[in-house]
């Protein structure tokens, strides 16, 4: 009976143990193996001036990072040699920072000076639903194509109302009323601007650790399929094991913290509806007693820290339920030896009775949960996604495991760089 | 004398200045059109081989001396495996804020803008062929450095086009059937002198607005106007096709030859004084070619200065600190491979 009313459950952790596993393929060694034949098609390309495979290419080697592999200083210099032919130049100076780090060779460095020669670092920070103006106009437009289009990058993203996180060529600048001007290898500039277009200017020097800022932030929602089981409480006048199948629902937020990293929280329903039963099998309907379906209602609130591995976001952390169940039948160990140690209020009790009677109080549980969304279409600054969820909580008598299927909406996550 | 010098209306003065010191390049090719940048600290040259290549110098000047070798402007492609070298790059304009731009095109290629920052090697195509097609020609800068105009054939014929610097977008500005070309812009912006292919003959006009007339027209090529105040100077050969005169004109209609026999420069427009009073300029008459001539635009005056060289020709002067600088291209003596430039200060020749 147990093992048979765990089925759903185990199926559910298999799929998203299939999911996750897809993410996780790569073990170490395989990852190195893998930088190898990057790294060869890097050089192989770039032979053949493909630099769009050579970004291409390099993007995959940095996802490789998440795996523990280094890169070497000649493929982040052939990334930056890369977004330089593709006319990106704050790709170019990050990733020549990023070789930089490596091994500070005098091409990397002396190019990096050249850039710093020319531009300055800035951030424009632009709030969702940004409501003020959103013209990035440059006082004198360079005349270095490189330049214009660096300026014209910056311009479309903030007109599209997205953050701008990169260099500027040295010059003044204005933004709705803000007008600040960009040193070229000076400070940080950053323009933070709230959701009418007030905003501050400030400057951040060279080295200077970057203040903590969530990456990006939005909504999520999620509705779906749950089935939930709760085991055997193991006394008296508590419920037996019951179980079944519910509508579930949540609304919540996830917000990056950096890197893959995110963090969400859920506010939800979770539902369940299933036939009572017990070691006997499901109950018939007996004279005297009112046969309804088990149920519980369980609102819950989870905290989870959450991963992004592209398509595929994995999230676990602590959950909260608190509710109501309504259930037919008291714990199968009193059903069977009504006199037994624990079933003291129900000893005088016939097995029908006991099998029967229906049981309600409220439930307040804690335990852990996991999610899996897998993103299956985009929209903006949302994809949707195929999710599985899978946990379990405790009131300290009885567990509730449980598994879902749903559809959920939620941010994209941080944007590539 | 007499066949030279009978346009020559006033006085005329002979200087003889001390050697020009000849600017010291690696390039094998006659030297051409040298242009000194506004700030009188670079000069952009051109050097020939006659082999296809046309490759384009800039060199470092302190005063009449240069600072370090000229390097070449490379552009971009012109090492890849498609260019088996034949790049064509001249025509340099020198922007007020600093790099100059001119015209390139690898082996065999289409002929576009391209901008260099002087000091460093690698040019940047300045307009993209999404912007506008075909080829690219004549670039000429707008005074206040925000607008430049060039020719580009993408129609069949050579229509002058317009880039505006802050919003990056070309427009047409002339469109006819002919061919246009050298625009100059006149100091204050507002209009624009340009020659126009015309019945075989090349004929002079000046827009204004959207206004476009006929300035001065006449047998052969009036062509290369440039701006000296509300005169444009430009190059003649009225009287036969290999014999050049520099004319200036005032008026619609109106046209003064001041020199006849001029060494037509390979590109230029006609070189003037800084001051924009004097026209200077080579001339043809073997036995005179070793002078750079120059003379005032009312052609009261006329000033002669020995070089010591051969075939001199392709002026360009430039006032730095005070000094008037010339740049010129000669053979170093009769026979001699190459042309070269050379740089001599000619400060204390000038009146």
């Amino acid at each position: 009976m147990m093992i048979s009313s765990l089925r759903p459950l185990v199926l559910l952790a298999v799929v998203a143990g299939f999911m996750v596993g897809d993410a996780h393929a790569l073990s170490k060694t395989e990852a190195k193996a893998e930088q190898v034949r990057l790294s060869d098609d890097m050089r192989r390309l770039a032979k053949r001036a493909h630099w769009r495979g050579v970004d291409r290419s390099y993007r995959s080697l940095t996802d490789l990072e998440r795996k523990g592999v280094v890169l070497t200083f000649d493929e982040h210099f052939l990334g930056a040699q890369a977004a330089r032919e593709l006319g990106n130049v704050t790709l170019v100076y990050r990733r020549l920072v990023m070789a930089k780090g490596v091994e500070a060779k005098s091409e990397a460095t002396n190019w990096i000076a050249d850039i710093l020669s020319k531009y300055g670092e800035v951030e424009l920070l632009i709030p969702d639903r940004y409501k003020g103006e959103a013209n990035l106009v440059v006082a004198v437009m360079p005349l270095q194509p490189d330049q214009r289009k660096t300026i014209g990058m910056a311009q479309q993203r903030v007109t599209d109302g997205k953050s701008y996180d990169g260099l500027l060529p040295a010059g003044e600048y204005t933004f709705g009323p803000h007008t600040f001007k960009v040193t070229a290898g000076g400070d940080t500039i950053i323009l933070e601007v709230n959701k009418k277009g007030a905003g501050t200017i400030s400057k951040r020097k060279a080295g200077e650790k970057e203040p903590f800022r969530f990456t990006y932030m939005g909504p999520r929602a999620d509705l779906g399929l749950a089935w939930t089981r709760a085991t055997d409480s193991g006394s008296g006048a508590a419920p037996g094991s019951f179980g079944g199948f519910g509508a579930r629902g949540s609304l919540g937020f996830e917000a990056g913290v950096g890197g893959p990293f995110a963090v969400v929280i859920d506010l939800g329903y979770q539902g369940l509806s299933g036939m009572p039963a017990d070691d006997g099998g499901e109950l018939d309907r007996v004279q005297g007693f009112n046969l309804e379906n088990d149920q519980m209602h369980l609102f819950y609130v989870w905290l989870a820290g959450a991963i992004d591995f592209d398509a595929l976001d994995v999230a676990v952390g602590p959950m909260y339920g608190l509710g109501s169940g309504s259930v037919a039948g008291v714990g199968q160990s009193c059903i069977d030896n009504a006199s037994g140690t624990g079933c003291g209020n129900v000893s005088e009790s016939s097995t029908q009775t006991l099998r029967h009677s229906r049981l309600e109080g409220s439930i307040k549980a804690f335990g852990l949960a996991a999610g899996v969304t897998y993103d299956v279409v985009e929209f903006g600054k949302f994809a949707g996604a195929i999710s599985l969820n899978t946990g379990a909580m405790s009131d300290g008598m009885s567990w509730y495991p449980f598994g879902t299927l749903g559809f959920s909406v939620g941010p994209v996550g941080q944007e590539d760089e | 004398m007499t066949r030279f010098f009978s346009a020559l209306l006033g006085a005329t003065l002979l200087a003889n200045v001390s050697l020009a010191a000849e600017i010291n390049s690696s390039a094998a090719g006659h030297v051409f059109n040298p242009t000194w940048s506004q700030d009188g600290q670079w000069i952009a040259f051109e050097v020939n081989d006659y082999e296809g290549t046309n490759d384009l110098y800039v060199v470092q000047m302190m005063g009449e001396g240069q600072r370090g070798a000229p390097a070449k402007a490379q552009l971009p492609g012109a090492r890849s495996s498609f260019s088996g070298g034949g790049t064509v790059a001249g025509a340099a304009v020198w922007h007020p804020d600093g790099p100059l731009i001119f015209e390139g095109s690898n082996a065999g290629g289409t002929t576009r803008l391209f901008l260099l920052s002087p000091g460093t090697q690698g040019a940047s195509e300045l307009i993209s062929a999404s912007q506008v097609k075909g080829d690219l020609s004549w670039p000429e800068i707008s005074p206040d450095g925000k607008k430049l105009v060039f020719v580009s054939d993408v129609s069949g014929a050579g229509d002058i086009h317009v880039w505006d610097r802050s919003s990056n977008a070309v427009t047409r500005m002339l469109t006819s059937p002919f061919s246009e070309m050298a625009p100059s812009y006149h100091a204050d912006g507002t209009k624009m002198a340009y020659s126009r292919k015309n019945r075989g003959g090349e004929d002079m006009f000046v827009l204004q607005g959207t206004s476009s007339r006929p300035w001065v027209g006449g047998n052969g090529d009036q062509t290369r106007p440039k701006w000296a105040g509300e005169t444009i100077v430009f190059f003649s050969n009225e009287r036969g096709d290999d014999q050049w005169d520099i004319a200036t004109s005032s008026a619609v209609g109106s046209k003064s030859v001041i020199a006849k026999n001029i060494r037509l420069p390979l590109r230029s427009q006609p070189a003037l004084s800084p001051d924009g009073q004097w026209v200077v300029y080579g001339v043809s008459d073997p036995e005179q070619s070793h002078k750079i001539f120059m003379t005032k635009l009312d052609g009261s005056q006329t000033i002669r200065i020995a070089t010591g060289l051969v075939a001199a020709g392709e002026p360009s002067l430039m006032s730095v600190d005070g000094q008037t600088l010339l740049a010129f291209t000669a053979l170093p003596g009769a026979g001699a491979d190459w042309r070269q430039l050379h740089v001599v200060n000619i400060t204390n020749e000038l009146p």
